[in-house]
């Protein structure tokens, strides 16, 4: 869908020359989420803004469904991509459903059209639709302005979503509930999204895919999994922390895991569901001190149990273990 | 009080031609203003070093008392056989209107959100829908605000023009100070004070009306 090759950017600072972006590749499938991870200035921005030619690359290209952004007119490519920034940038003299309807008006859409599209996404990032089509930015907190961001974005339906630091200006409730909310949304969208973070903990939960970059090189890239698990790289590790093994689990979940219930367990005694997480689950062993806990189904019957010795084997089974979320 | 109803009523032709001459001059000088003074503050807005000039010059032209400028105005434009009458008033309070257009309009583009800016470049739009959709109904109202005060503030200046032969509501004033008669003094300052009042108001509904919910004051 995506495909970045040798990418790079060199500004002029105080007569020297800085690479911003320097020899990226980076490919992204249909229907995937790429998380752009490193500390700020290394690229990971400049890269994002280039795919959407906000920043015109020094060398290399940007192909998308193998065609060469270069090669499109500027304006036309935008408005199929959408953009979501962490400063969310709501137009504070636009209603609600003026700023979601932007971009279908610049393409034309009748203002019937425009109207039912608003109400539509309103509802669908779980805001009240005639509560809040009329409302001024001014009108909605942190979190509400940044779901009618993302609303804003998909308005006219565009396959591609980039995605700076969306959630960063959030406290970390809210930020916890956008993520989720967000990807619960992209399970039914199926959008191609490049996202930009600085967080570990975000990458691990969002990505399908993460790129950690340092001055403006993609030093790792894979599945979560795959760059948790790799520990052969100082600055790798020490962005990922030591507790790795902790942000490899939560992407895992009880099912992925279940043995046959062949012992009893104490009536009462802590217990897991199949969705938990792993890290949840973990957490409950050593807090209780057992070495397996019983798993229910939300029904009350027994799925089986979760051992920590498998949690282990889990960890030791490496790269080559595909996160089943 | 008494004689004063009776002096409005018998002269008020005169007293509305007056205020007719008032509002041109004030209306001819605050609409050349805007004509030069937007431009100005936009390009001031967009660069640094012009704007300290601009609003340099244009604060001190502020400080300059209306006597005085008068003064000045009166031997450069007799060159031109202009010294004294419509031209210097108008030049006068052209003069007086460029800080608060130039300088509201100034304000009003260094105020848009840079994440704005960026937000809609980032959807794509062209330059002029930049300007259509974002940033003009944000600084049209700022800006209109900087139109009402030069307008009020000029209805007042206007008053002294009479003095250089400009005529307007200053000319009551000026009889009646040099005639000892009350009636035509307080007929002209009720008069200017009344217009400036309209003038305001007026204005200032024009500026709400401009003015999306979304921007009111919270």
């Amino acid at each position: 869908m995506i495909k970045i090759e040798n990418l790079s950017k060199v500004f002029e600072q105080d007569g020297r020359r800085v690479a911003a972006v320097d020899g990226v590749d980076l490919e992204v499938g249909r229907g995937e989420i790429c998380v752009l991870l490193g500390p700020s200035g290394c690229g990971k921005t400049t890269t994002l803004k280039i795919i959407n030619r906000l920043v015109v690359p020094s060398g290399g290209r940007v192909l998308v469904d193998g065609q060469d952004t270069a090669e499109f007119d500027a304006i036309t490519l935008r408005r199929k991509i959408g953009y979501v920034i962490q400063q969310v940038g709501l137009f504070p003299h636009m209603t609600v459903e003026q700023n979601i309807g932007i971009v279908p008006r610049l393409l034309g859409w009748t203002p019937e059209r425009r109207r039912a599209r608003a109400l539509e996404l309103l509802d669908m990032i779980g805001l009240e639709p005639q509560q809040y089509v009329g409302r001024y930015p001014r009108e909605l907190s942190g979190g509400q302005a940044q779901r009618i961001g993302v609303a804003r974005a998909l308005a006219a339906d565009p396959p591609i979503l980039l995605m700076d630091e969306p959630f960063g200006a959030l406290d970390p409730v809210s930020r916890e509930a956008l993520q989720d909310e967000f990807l619960a949304m992209q399970q039914r969208l199926g959008k191609t999204i490049i996202f930009v973070s600085h967080e570990i903990d975000e990458a691990v939960k969002m990505a399908d895919r993460i790129a950690i970059f340092r001055s403006g090189r993609i030093v790792r890239q894979g599945t979560p999994d795959a760059v948790l698990s790799d520990t052969s790289d100082a600055f790798v590790a020490g962005f990922i922390g030591r507790d790795r093994a902790l942000k490899r689990l939560r992407r895992h979940h009880c099912r992925e895991i279940l043995e046959p219930c062949n012992r009893a367990f104490a009536r009462g005694a802590p217990s897991v569901t199949p969705e938990d997480d792993l890290r949840t689950a973990l957490s409950m062993l050593v807090e209780a001190d057992l070495d397996a806990l019983p798993c229910y189904q939300p029904d009350g019957n027994i799925a089986g149990m979760v051992r920590l010795a498998r949690i282990r084997g889990l960890l030791d089974g490496g790269a080559e273990l595909e996160a089943a979320s | 009080m008494g004689e004063l109803v009776a002096y409005v009523g018998s002269n008020w032709p005169k007293i509305l031609w007056l205020t007719w001459q008032h509002i041109t001059i004030v209306g001819v000088a605050v609409g050349l203003a805007v004509i030069t003074g937007i431009p100005l503050g936009i390009a001031a807005a967009q660069n640094r070093r012009l704007a300290g000039v601009v609003l340099y010059v244009a604060s001190i032209i502020m400080t300059i008392p209306s006597m005085a400028l008068f003064g000045i105005l009166i031997p450069l434009l007799a060159v031109i056989n202009r010294g004294i009458g419509y031209v210097p008033a108008v030049i006068a309070l052209f003069l007086y209107s460029q800080l608060p257009i130039i300088s509201n309009t100034y304000a009003a583009f260094r105020s848009i959100d840079p994440a704005l800016r960026e937000a809609a470049h980032g959807m794509g739009m062209t330059r002029l829908q930049r300007l259509r959709f974002v940033e003009a109904p944000m600084v049209i109202p700022v800006i209109m605000a900087g139109v009402r005060t030069a307008i009020v503030l000029n209805i007042g200046i206007a008053a002294i023009a009479a003095y250089i032969g400009a005529g307007g509501l200053g000319l009551l004033i000026r009889s009646g100070i040099t005639q000892t008669d009350t009636r035509q003094i307080l007929a002209g300052a009720i008069a200017v004070s009344l217009l400036a009042l309209g003038a305001d108001r007026l204005l200032g509904l024009l500026q709400r009306r401009l003015t999306s919910p979304g921007l009111a004051a919270a």
